[in-house]
């Protein structure tokens, strides 16, 4: 361990002048590596998007220093900690594995260009001979490591004492006991971490001797014998009075036992998810209306000089613009600033009024439809990293395998596919738990068909309007909607398998880690972690996208004369003369067939970006404003009354249900689409799952709307 | 190894190719390894070492393995 006497007291911190180091934390997957990053870099940890590196690795800056009894002279090193992706072997089988890999040999472009300055092998005192095996690989590059001994505490309490000393000669680099959980060891690790980097030190060449060098047969036997015998040496267990898990553990793995367990488990995990997030997501409601309301307060409405309200309004835009970039770390380049200053020009010259429609109705609403979904996509990743960590979801994994398996998707595609029914955000970035990238893709594809709670207003307004006077008939109504999402997803996967993507899904081979008590600490930093990863990526593809569709349902404006005398008949006017309205009268025989008339076009364009603005479009093309959504008696009575030129009712039974499958089917959902660009790396992907949700929601609607008219219901 | 009762085996030869053999082999089923099947069905369970792996029977057809004697288990051990 570092003393004083490796540093020289009259040099104090040379390491802040030198250019930051690179530690990578490395191990099997399971063996607390994320917790121990978390432990170590608490708040300061932020997702980074190395260039060409396809995955997000996770990097805080620390500071490392030697201990020392006069603090102001400690030398210390800054240092750049990345937590790689889960490793069993140099030899990778999934994208995060592969840029685990090419990381440690420092074969990426620019940052991550050279070998690591250290690596830090995590491995698991309760599981010490499995997890070594990638630590004799890891060692043979002979790069300056550590070996991180974690769950110390959990192996002394199971009655197993590890010769730290020992282990530390068999390996040939340092070792330190930790417990990520407790904070135990930690200050030792950083010290252990400056000494493997510090500045003045030269580095001398290391040279380990190979575990398989000379071995005949297979090189990964020669490893996992070599892991034996250093654990064997190196570990005494005690026999001890433990709790056996074994029957619980038979239980949780057996097929029908299991899979109600299972069942029982997400569904409990899904009633907090509704019942808890309904809270902030009211607030989050009642704070934007807030700001909306002050926002409209603060831009003045009678005249104000154009000197003034010019150079305002276009350092405002600028202002969004630079929170938008900033959030979504996006460069100042020559194309980014021009369409930033252009953009903003162009604002700058727009009248008050429609300045002040943008801000409310464009700006804050789009962002207002984003941070919405927030408290839902974090409670979610809060219960999963408690699931995960607890080990119990690989369990879940194993029971659905034989399910899932016989759609072409492997087990672990059912965690995605259940959290997607609470929106398919979350469950798109779960899927990263899912090794073979074929399955990965597949999973990501079909799971925007599942029902999740945006459509829900969607359905419970066509349910209001065709059985309003049957609640028996509108929850077979709702069922068969939930049911129609599922048979789609897997019909789908199953077609995916034999078209686009061929191939089988993998079959499972996966480790079932031991049971263990989660920290919350880890799982609420996961939840902030991919609570921001959300609100930058969805955030500002969306917030681009709502002021263009704000745009399209705006200009061009309505001339004076023609605007109607009453308040709520402007708007639906104005509608109908914008862009979005002309549209909406050009397109109407592609969805005529549908049963669909033009205002309910002008709806489904609308909703493109958010399939529940739907029904405040509805309310507005109907001409009720859109205060009026909220009362949905009041909108379903309106859209009842509504008739063709000919008198017959737009809302027929037919066209109600055409218009149900159309949006349980169709993709209308823009912040989706910007994560599955982010999770598959390309917007090839994203605009696959548009084209193809597209198409089958229209040949789906097609089909119920002239069939049931066929059978007279239209 | 999908015709075995529970019980300790070894592991004789591995019939898989490419990505199945080293997502097999880097979890421990390699040649010369003791594995000891705890969960039969579809997919089963496994022990190696202090470890449980769940493996599908699809894979485990690839995978050849004997019996092990109780006296020759201790002697491994």
């Amino acid at each position: 361990m570092t003393t004083v006497d490796d540093v020289p007291a009259t040099e104090p911190s040379t390491g802040n002048e030198q250019q930051s180091k690179t530690v990578l934390l490395v191990g099997n997957p399971n063996v607390g590596k994320t917790s121990l990053f978390n432990a170590l870099a608490g708040l300061r940890a932020k997702t980074a998007n190395y260039p060409g590196v396809t995955v997000d690795l996770r990097v805080a800056a620390i500071q490392v220093r030697s201990v020392d009894s006069d603090p102001h002279c400690q030398a210390s090193a800054d240092l750049d900690l990345v937590d790689l992706p889960g490793l069993y072997s140099m030899q990778p089988a999934s994208p995060e594995e592969e840029v685990a890999a090419k990381c440690l040999c420092g074969e990426f472009q620019g940052r991550m260009d050279h070998s690591p300055d250290a690596v830090v092998v995590v491995v698991d005192a309760t599981n010490l001979s499995r997890t070594l095996v990638v630590a004799s690989e890891i060692l043979e590059l002979n790069l300056p490591t550590i070996v991180a001994v974690n769950l110390i505490d959990a192996a002394q309490a199971a009655g197993t004492e590890i010769n730290i000393q020992e282990l530390s000669n068999q390996l040939g680099c340092p070792v330190v006991p930790v417990s990520a959980r407790k904070g135990n060891g930690l200050d030792t690790l950083r010290e252990t971490i400056y000494d493997t980097v510090k500045p003045d030190e030269v580095a001398l060449p290391i040279a380990r001797a190979s575990c398989v060098a000379g071995c005949t047969g297979c090189p990964f036997a020669a490893r996992f014998d070599w892991a034996d015998q250093v654990a064997g040496c190196s570990t005494e267990s005690r026999k001890t009075v433990s709790r056996d898990l074994t029957w619980i553990d038979k239980t949780l793995t057996s097929p029908l036992l299991g899979l109600a367990a299972l069942l029982t488990v997400m569904l409990s995990v899904f009633f907090m998810i509704f019942w808890v997030a309904n809270y902030p997501m009211q607030w989050i409601e009642m704070a934007f209306g807030y700001i909306s309301e002050t926002v409209a307060a603060l831009i003045p409405s009678g005249p104000v000089t154009l000197w003034l309200w010019f150079p305002l309004a276009t350092l405002l835009s600028l202002a969004v613009f630079a929170g938008a970039y900033r959030l979504n770390e996006m460069k100042w380049t020559r194309w980014s600033t021009g369409t930033a200053v252009a953009v903003s020009l162009l604002i700058g010259m727009l009248p008050q009024a429609d300045f002040h429609s943008l801000a409310v109705d464009g700006v804050i609403a789009g962002i207002a439809g984003v941070v919405v979904f927030l408290p839902q996509i974090c409670i979610l990743f809060f219960f999963i990293t408690l699931l995960e960590d607890s080990g119990y979801m690989a369990r879940g994994a194993f029971v659905m395998e034989r399910l899932m398996r016989r759609v072409g998707l492997p087990g672990k595609a059912f965690v995605p596919m259940l959290s997607a029914h609470a929106c398919a955000i979350p469950g798109i970035m779960s899927t990263r738990t899912i090794e073979s990238w074929r399955d990965r893709l597949v999973t990501i594809l079909v799971l925007p068909l599942l029902t999740c709670s945006a459509r829900l207003p969607v359905y419970v307004m066509v349910a209001a309007l065709l059985f309003g006077d049957s609640p028996g008939k509108a929850a077979i109504m709702f069922a068969g909607a939930y049911l129609l999402g599922l048979v789609a997803a897997f019909g789908t996967a199953f077609l995916l398998k034999k078209t686009v993507v061929p191939g089988e899904a993998a079959p499972l081979v996966m480790e079932l880690p031991s049971y263990r008590l989660p920290s919350l600490r880890n799982a609420l930093l996961t939840m902030l972690d991919r609570g921001t990863i959300f609100l930058g990526q969805a955030g500002t593809t969306i917030l681009l996208i709502s002021v263009v569709l704000w745009a399209l349902a705006t200009y061009p404006k309505i001339p004076e004369a023609q605007l109607p005398v009453d308040e709520r008949q402007q708007a639906q006017a104005a509608l109908e003369y914008s862009a979005v309205g002309r549209i909406g009268q050009t397109i109407e025989p592609v969805f005529e067939p549908l049963g669909f008339d033009w205002k309910i076009d002008i709806g489904i364009m609308t909703s493109f970006a958010a399939r529940e603005v739907l029904v405040s479009s509805l309310s507005i093309v109907y001409g009720l404003g859109e205060d009026a959504a909220e009362d949905t008696d009041l909108l379903v009575e309106t859209l009842a009354r509504q008739t063709k030129p000919d008198g017959s009712p737009v809302f027929t039974t037919a066209t109600g249900l055409s218009l149900l499958v159309f949006f349980v089917l169709a993709m209308q959902c823009l912040p989706t689409q910007a994560v599955t660009k982010r999770e598959t790396g390309s917007w090839k992907w994203a605009i696959v799952q548009f084209c193809y949700m597209t198409g089958l929601a229209y040949v789906a609607a097609l089909m119920t709307y002239q069939t049931l008219a066929a059978l007279g219901f239209a | 190894m999908t015709s075995f009762r529970p019980g300790t085996m070894q592991c004789l030869e591995l019939h898989a190719e490419g990505l199945d053999a080293v997502r097999l082999k880097r979890l421990g089923i390699c040649q010369g390894r003791l594995l000891e099947l705890i969960g039969p069905g579809d997919p089963m369970i496994l022990r190696i070492g202090t470890s449980q792996i769940g493996l599908s029977r699809r894979l485990a057809s690839l995978v050849l393995v004997q019996p092990v004697e109780p006296n020759r288990q201790d002697a491994a051990h």
